[in-house]
This record gives C-alpha cells, sequence and structure tokens, in this order.
C-alpha cells in the first residue's frame, strides 16, 4: 500500500534537480576557469602588450563563455574558450590599428606603430631584433619579446601548443582553421623563435 | 632539413619549443597580487553569468505538451488565406440579386401578388375598351 506522504510532487523533483545541475555546472566552470585564468592572461599580455587591456579581454572571454556555452560538455570548453579569446585579441587589434591610423591622421608626423615600452619590440623592426635585446636584457625580456615579433597567427598557435599544450585538434578548433594550418604556424613559429633565441635557450 | 614539407617540427625543435612554453607557463605562475585577485573576479562576475535551465523545461512530458501547444498555435496562425472562412453567398449572384432578395418590399409584394395580378388584367381590359 502507497503512502500518500511518500509521493513527492513531481515539480519539486525537477527543482531540485536543476538547483544540483546549477551547482555542479558552476562549480565545473569555476574549476575551468581558475585552471586556464592565468596562462590565458599570459597569452592576451603577449598579444597586446598591455596589461588591463589583457585583463579585460580575458574577462570578456570568461563571461562569454559561462553565458553562452556552459551547457556544452566540459570537453569542449578548452577549444571554446581559446576561440573566443582570440577572437577579443584580433578584436582588440584592429580597433587599435584603426586608432592608430587616425592619430597618425591627426598628428602626421608620428609613425602608426604604438611605442614600444621599454624591452618590448616591435614586430618585424630590423633595427629592434631580439637577439640584441638579449644581449642587454634578460632571457625572458628577449622570450617575449620574440613571441610578441611572430605573426598574429603563428603566435596563436605556439601559445596554444607550447603554452597551453593543447592538441593539433584542439588549436585548430580554437584558431578556427584546419589541422594542416595549425602545423605550418607552429612550425614556422618554432623555427623562427630559435633563429632568434637559440643560442640563449639550448 | 629542418622543415622538409613545412608542417614538422624535429625533436630539438620540439625540445626547444618545450623549453620555451614550460618558462611562459612558469611566468604566468608568479603574477602579483592585485592580478590574481583581478583573475579572481572576473571569473566570479562569469560565474554570475550562468544561468540554469528551467527545471519544468527539462520535464519531457511538459516539454511535449508545450511544443503541441506551440504547434496548434502556429498552425491556426498560418492557415492559408484560401482556407479561411468565406461570406456567405451563392456562386454567380451578384451584389445587385442579392439586394433584391434581402428587399423588403418584394416579399411584400408576394403577399399581394393576386391583387397585381387583377390589377395587370383590369388595365389590359381598359386598354382594350379605350
Amino acid at each position: 500500500m502507497h503512502r500518500v506522504d511518500a509521493i513527492e510532487p513531481q515539480g519539486v523533483c525537477f527543482q531540485a534537480d536543476g538547483e544540483e545541475l546549477h551547482l555542479d555546472q558552476r562549480q565545473a566552470m569555476d574549476r575551468f576557469l581558475a585552471g586556464v585564468e592565468h596562462r590565458a592572461l599570459r597569452i592576451a599580455q603577449l598579444a597586446v602588450r598591455d596589461n588591463d587591456e589583457a585583463l579585460d579581454i580575458v574577462q570578456d572571454a570568461m563571461i562569454r563563455l559561462a553565458r553562452s556555452y556552459a551547457q556544452r560538455p566540459e570537453a569542449e570548453w578548452t577549444p571554446l574558450f581559446y576561440r573566443i579569446l582570440n577572437n577579443r585579441i584580433t578584436d582588440y587589434r584592429r580597433r587599435s590599428a584603426v586608432r592608430n591610423r587616425i592619430f597618425s591622421w591627426w598628428r602626421p608626423g608620428e609613425q602608426d606603430d604604438p611605442v614600444p615600452q621599454p624591452g618590448e619590440l616591435a614586430e618585424g623592426r630590423e633595427s629592434d631584433r631580439p637577439d640584441r635585446q638579449l644581449a642587454a636584457d634578460n632571457a625572458m625580456q628577449g622570450l617575449e619579446a620574440a613571441v610578441q615579433a611572430l605573426p598574429a597567427r603563428q603566435r596563436e598557435a605556439f601559445l596554444l601548443r607550447a603554452l597551453e599544450g593543447l592538441n593539433v585538434a584542439d588549436t585548430a578548433a580554437a584558431m578556427g582553421c584546419s589541422q594542416g594550418s595549425v602545423k605550418t604556424h607552429y612550425s614556422r613559429a618554432v623555427h623562427k623563435l630559435r633563429e632568434e633565441l637559440g643560442e640563449h635557450w639550448q | 632539413m629542418n622543415q622538409p614539407d613545412g608542417k614538422t617540427t624535429t625533436p630539438e625543435q620540439e625540445a626547444f619549443a618545450a623549453r620555451l612554453g614550460q618558462r611562459l607557463r612558469d611566468s604566468a605562475d608568479e603574477f602579483d597580487a592585485q592580478t590574481r585577485s583581478r583573475l579572481n573576479q572576473a571569473r566570479q562576475a562569469a560565474l554570475e553569468e550562468i544561468r540554469p535551465r528551467s527545471a519544468w523545461l527539462r520535464a519531457p512530458a511538459l516539454a511535449g505538451l508545450a511544443t503541441a501547444a506551440v504547434a496548434i498555435i502556429a498552425v491556426s496562425l498560418w492557415q492559408p488565406a484560401s482556407q479561411a472562412p468565406q461570406p456567405l453567398v451563392t456562386p454567380g449572384i451578384e451584389d445587385t440579386d442579392l439586394e433584391l432578395l434581402m428587399a423588403e418590399e418584394s416579399l411584400d409584394m408576394l403577399d399581394d401578388l393576386e391583387f397585381y395580378t387583377w390589377l395587370a388584367t383590369a388595365q389590359l381590359d381598359n386598354g382594350s375598351a379605350g
């Protein structure tokens, strides 16, 4: 014989399950973000060369992932997060390029590129080659400069593979390109970094 | 030799890249307290954006009912104009015929049909007599 008081209203069951799922999801997302946030900030710093902007970019990427993709399987979060992060970095660099161009119209005497901070190198400048910086500064500064001097896609591939440790498939998903492209960008980046830094990092 | 197809990396290059990656990871663990605090705030802000899915929508039966209700409403709203209720007019009857059928005096005339028949006969008789 069934006891009436043993029967729970179904809505209550669903509500309890929902709250439990939500808490699990929130804890899982917390763990994930805590695990990637430092490396993500490092990637953003190397890409935009501004700590405050890098922090804003990482926060945007975190919020976007949590808001839009928390329901997706956890296995997908890593490539999704870095895809969002890379898009934010690209947006920032485009905006910066436009802003610099506008300022250069107002003040024609100034250069398009922002003036590099001490210890930083602008991309592709022969006069500020990383090996000359390494001669004067420490190895870390030279490494940062060399990574910053890489073309954007090569830098993305290198940082996602070497710093974050993603495999080729996840790197391709994060970069929105084929695995073959990832291998090409990564190989060129490593080749270039070795040319620039080799003697100091053997 | 190092890059026969432009896509591969040699073991030496991989080891070199691993050293660089490890150094960058180490530097990522050396953020100051202020930066760590800002990252923590950013993470908490992100977690606030997670919205629980409605418990009711996860119940399969209720979800089915909701889907059926939406489908019925959608079909009723999307019913083609040709199937919409038409005015009750017999095909072939023009508006003027309809007015004649609906006019009250016509019905009166039918009631007095015998009178009008007599009147017409009387007029004919007078005409022939005149």
